[in-house]
């Protein structure tokens, strides 16, 4: 019998003060991984990209991603493959970045494979500004 | 005396099945805003469509020139259609697909200005079919870090 793989994941948005109306937003959604790809750990990372996914995605993704990094001052930077460079190897062709994390912060993420890649690979890749950590989890969707 | 801005937002993960033991993950974080920009709404979308919803300047609407340059804004965008619409695209300054939102689904992410690029936060549909996404977008930084 096939396991029933369920992520919940929920968020909550506040503040009082950088919307005229004010903010006060809760949502929450529960998604059915699929048996293929998921992965969940931290990963120590120097100042080069570093491919975060070690699987083959071969279409839809949720990445979470916080900079968990003992240091105050790194900043985690995150770009991913080119949508349009038809790119072969992945690790090699990263577009710019799109995203940067502070100590703390994190980002949830859902990506979907451009398919350019031959590979079929997700091709999502971090580095610090300095020696950093980071927690991640990976699960694909489809 | 300058007024400093807090934004909160928690997250929260649990799995079942998905790993070996259940995973559990339940963050926080306060960020102090001390950028111009900051923005809520709902669009409606097709592939046709490439709406900027991060602006460098509120007053210049939703189609404006993207964040200030070397800022960061914390989006939130939510596929808030029904199964039958279509599905939400988020896109880089140069329709560069980031992430794809079925019905009900949404992503949380600091977008950060490209210094190669004009940056703007988009949302597209992934087809002709119209979809509508709610969003909600936070210059948090005028300055890189």
């Amino acid at each position: 019998m096939a396991k029933s793989s369920k992520v919940t994941m929920s968020l909550t948005m506040r503040s009082s003060d950088i919307i005229p109306t004010g903010l006060d937003r809760s949502v929450s959604m529960t998604l059915t991984a699929s048996d293929d790809t998921s992965e969940f750990g931290k990963m120590v990372i120097g100042t080069s990209y570093e491919q975060l996914d070690k699987s083959a995605i071969a279409d839809r993704a949720y990445v979470y991603i916080k900079n968990t990094s003992s240091t105050s001052t790194v900043v985690i930077s995150i770009a991913m493959d080119e949508s349009s460079d038809g790119g072969t190897s992945a690790g090699n062709h990263k577009g710019p970045i799109f995203s940067q994390l502070a100590v703390g912060e994190f980002a949830l993420l859902p990506y979907k494979d451009v398919g350019a890649q031959a590979s079929s690979d997700l091709g999502i890749h971090v580095k610090g500004s300095a020696a950093g950590e980071i927690e991640y989890l990976i699960f694909e969707l489809d | 005396m300058a007024v400093t801005k807090k934004f909160t937002a928690g997250l929260k993960f649990n799995t079942n099945n998905v790993f070996p033991n259940a995973v559990s993950i339940s963050e926080t974080m306060t960020v102090t805003v001390d950028g111009d920009a900051a923005t809520s709404g709902s669009i409606k979308v097709t592939s046709s469509n490439h709406i900027a919803v991060c602006t460098a300047d509120p007053s210049a609407g939703d189609d404006g020139d993207g964040l200030d340059s070397g800022a960061r804004a914390f989006v939130f965008v939510k596929n808030v259609g029904t199964n039958d619409d279509g599905d939400i695209e988020i896109e880089d300054n140069a329709n560069a697909r980031i992430a794809h939102l079925k019905s009900g689904e949404w992503a949380f992410l600091p977008f950060m200005h490209s210094s190669s690029a004009d940056a703007s936060v988009k949302v597209s549909g992934a087809s002709a079919t119209a979809g509508y996404a709610e969003y909600v977008v936070i210059e948090t930084t005028t300055t890189d870090y």
